[in-house]
């Protein structure tokens, strides 16, 4: 009987035991699939299913689908100059939208820092362009910088110089991109800064100010270095986005994904669509797809390589 | 160390994210329900007619729903760009297999790479439609074959060809504003090419073209409709850039251009819009269709300013549509019904007389010849474009003509922004119709 009894129980508490191990083991993992689950299924399945496709000639308007290997790949790369100009173009905007958004962004958020008459309203305001939807923000950019009716145009001759054919150049084109970047993220770079600074401990200025240090120096030497992982943060957010620019230069070249008559301003992500819609071509757009994913690995390698030098020389 | 491997993990993840985000931009596809048996509660069979453009069939389609009571007949698609919306969408739904409508609209530019899918049309013959035949001219009926000779669809217009100018502008440079005497001056592309220079001489302030790609267009059509009907690629699939009609047309071009005659504003582009309201330049290619465009862009406050005269050459076609039956609908017989009816000479002329688009059926066509167009200072537009379109030669497209017009138009397009020298056009022309076809991957 006793024997029974103490047998029942270490069952009971087996089972207890078994379910609370899995309470503290288990479902840790039960709360986070459904996050797995749905990027098994949108995520790596057509990752998967765009490299089974890269490989094969495959087009919507012919019903055979022939296993080519990597001939997608090499006429991409090596055949194919509008794409290696692509990832150039996409490189150029980049670059020439990047430095002086974050560092506009650097100016606005320190000035928002100090005390100001409605602060609230300031820091509200640089928020707005990024609510603002990025088709409208393309359609009155590319007014803005249109060359015979464009605002822009209008100021220069105005000026007494020559209209400037914006879409026509491959650094003009980038220019005019490179603005309606900058204009929607330059605030919110900015937010993502004041909040950083916010957190600089008060002691560090009121200290400085004692030892005489001016405004000016205050900011390099305090502000910028204590607030160095975020600046980080945002060059990696922005290098990322700048990759896969899409919308800014489709808008600009007026809803088409030619990028302009010769390709100046068509970035990797506009020739990807352009196979994928103007010629139909799933398994070369899927092979661009795929390079473009390993050019963004690369340039957030590089990142991450280039933060860890910075982090090491502190 | 620790935090260096997770921060390393994270970096990693990000990196994942972002390049899968790429990626699975190219997923998407928009499509219509294809859930059912494509009937409603009342029994009645549904009908998607997919549309783009200005194909002008919203009052038809009330129509046709009030007078029968079996279908009901939504519309999509009513003023979406062709290249950038339309064809992309039925790509896409073919693809998928469902999602296009029970009709579809065509291009004439995209026909032939349509029919040369031959498992995605229906037959209309097993109907009966087959019937039709004698409405149409012959080129206009066989184009709406698949390469294994079903009855996929019908004809709806024809872009014939005519020259629209600006008679405001005309007068500020001192020119005739008399569309006679202007068909008269360029009746052959020698005198469209004085009368440019004149314009360019009397230096106001407004371009003579609008823009290469549509005088290109133009005058392909004809001079290969007079020719051997080859434009940029042959039947056999070889690229014929090379082609007497290619060569003239590009040549005619790039003297235009080196004559200062051309402006820069890139067709449909914003500023192509504005410039058609604001008098930006004085003369474009006017298939019939092209009525309806300029007086929606140029809205009433232009009315009589545009004006229509004879091309030079007279013959010639530029677009012109089909609608086809897809043999993914549900109700292939009732939406033959539908297209059957929609392209009929009468229904044809109804949409001219609403959009301008000129009736590809021969007893339309004739109905139509003494239509003149109010906006356009009351011009003969039905009898300029039925004459431009009765002595057409049928024209040679492939599957890839579509792209390799895209990869020439870049390079005309570039030509006039400066971007190549006249001297380069031609190799640069000859690289980027090979990439268009390589690209096709067909």
């Amino acid at each position: 009987m006793t024997t029974a009894v103490a047998t029942r129980s270490t069952d009971r508490k087996t089972f207890r035991d078994r379910l609370h191990n899995f309470d503290l083991k288990g479902t840790p993992y039960l709360l986070v699939a459904p996050f797995f689950l749905l990027f098994l299924v949108f995520g790596l399945f057509p990752m998967g299913y765009t490299l089974y496709t890269s490989l094969h000639q495959w087009n919507t308007r012919s019903p055979e689908r022939t296993f080519i290997g990597l001939e997608n790949y090499s006429f991409l790369l090596f055949e194919f100059d509008r794409f290696g100009w692509s990832i150039v173009n996409t490189f150029g905007i980049f670059v020439i939208a990047t430095v002086p958004q974050l560092v506009c962004g650097l100016m606005v958020a320190s000035a928002l820092n100090k005390r100001l008459k409605a602060q609230l309203f300031w820091r509200m305001a640089i928020l707005t362009p990024i609510v603002t939807s990025v088709v409208a923000v393309g359609v009155v950019f590319t007014r803005i910088w249109g060359q015979q009716y464009g605002m822009v145009n209008g100021l220069i001759e105005v000026l007494g110089f020559e209209a400037v054919n914006w879409q026509g150049d491959r650094l003009t084109s980038w220019v005019a991109i490179a603005s309606m970047v900058d204009w929607r993220w330059m605030g919110y770079n900015a937010l993502i800064y004041l909040a950083a600074m916010q957190t600089i401990p008060r002691q560090l200025y009121e200290a400085a100010s004692i030892d005489g240090a001016s405004p000016r120096q205050q900011f390099w030497k305090i502000t910028v270095p204590q607030i160095k992982p975020v600046i980080v943060f945002t060059v990696f957010m922005s290098s990322v986005g700048g990759m896969m620019l899409f919308a800014e230069p489709m808008m600009f070249g007026g809803g088409r994904l030619g990028g302009g008559s010769e390709g100046q301003f068509q970035t990797t992500s506009l020739i990807l669509i352009d196979l994928l819609r103007t010629h139909g071509n799933y398994g070369m757009s899927a092979a661009a797809g795929w390079i473009l994913f390993l050019v963004i690995g690369l340039v957030a390698s590089m990142n991450y390589f280039i933060v860890n030098r910075i982090q090491g020389d502190k | 160390m620790h935090l260096h491997t997770k921060h390393r993990a994270k970096v990693g993840l990000a990196a994942a994210a972002a390049g899968a985000l790429a990626l699975s931009a190219c997923g998407g596809g928009d499509g219509s329900d294809g859930d059912g048996d494509g009937t409603n509660e009342d029994g009645q069979v549904e009908l998607t007619l997919s549309v783009f453009g200005t194909m002008g069939y919203g009052p038809l389609v009330e129509e046709y729903n009030d007078m029968q009571d079996d279908v009901v007949v939504t519309m999509e698609g009513d003023g979406s760009e062709f290249n950038d919306d339309h064809l992309p969408m039925v790509d896409s739904a073919i693809e998928a297999g469902s999602g296009l409508g029970d009709v579809v609209g065509m291009d004439e530019q995209a026909i032939t790479q349509m029919m040369n899918n031959n498992d995605a049309w229906a037959d209309l013959a097993e109907y009966g439609f087959d019937e039709r035949a004698s409405d149409y001219p012959g080129w206009k009926w066989e184009l709406g074959h698949t390469t294994d000779g079903k009855l996929a669809g019908f004809g709806t217009d024809v872009g014939g060809m005519g020259l629209c100018f600006r008679s405001d502008l005309f007068e500020e440079a001192g020119l005739t504003t008399d569309r006679e005497e202007l068909a008269e001056l360029w009746s052959d592309w020698d005198g469209f090419k004085s009368v440019a220079q004149d314009f360019v001489d009397s230096g106001i302030d407004a371009d003579f073209l609008d823009s290469p790609t549509q005088l290109q267009n133009m005058l392909l059509g004809q001079l290969a409709g007079t020719g051997d009907g080859d434009m940029y690629v042959d039947d056999e699939g070889n690229l014929t850039l090379d082609s007497a009609a290619n060569t003239e047309a590009v040549e005619t071009i790039l003297e235009l251009n080196d004559m200062g005659a051309i402006g820069e504003y890139v067709s449909w582009s914003d500023e192509w819009n504005t410039a058609i309201a604001e008098g930006g330049f004085a003369v474009m290619a006017c298939p019939s269709w092209m009525t309806g465009v300029i007086s929606g862009t140029a809205g009433e406050d232009n009315a009589g300013n545009w004006d229509m005269a004879a091309a030079p050459g007279v013959a010639g076609n530029w677009g012109g549509s089909w609608l086809l039956v897809p043999s993914q609908s549900q109700h292939p017989e009732e939406a033959a019904e539908l297209a059957s009816w929609l392209t009929e000479p009468e229904q044809q002329v109804k949409v001219f007389e609403d959009v301008g688009a000129f009736p590809s059926t021969l007893e339309g066509a004739e109905q139509v010849a003494d239509s003149t167009n109010e906006y356009f200072n009351d011009a003969p537009v039905g009898q300029i474009i039925a004459d431009s379109v009765a002595a057409m030669e049928p024209l040679v497209y492939s599957q890839y003509h579509h792209a390799v017009k895209g990869a020439v138009e870049d390079v005309l397009n570039g030509v006039v922004d400066g971007t190549y020298t006249s001297d380069e056009a031609w190799d640069v022309m000859q690289s980027e119709a090979e990439n268009a076809i390589q690209l096709s991957g067909l």
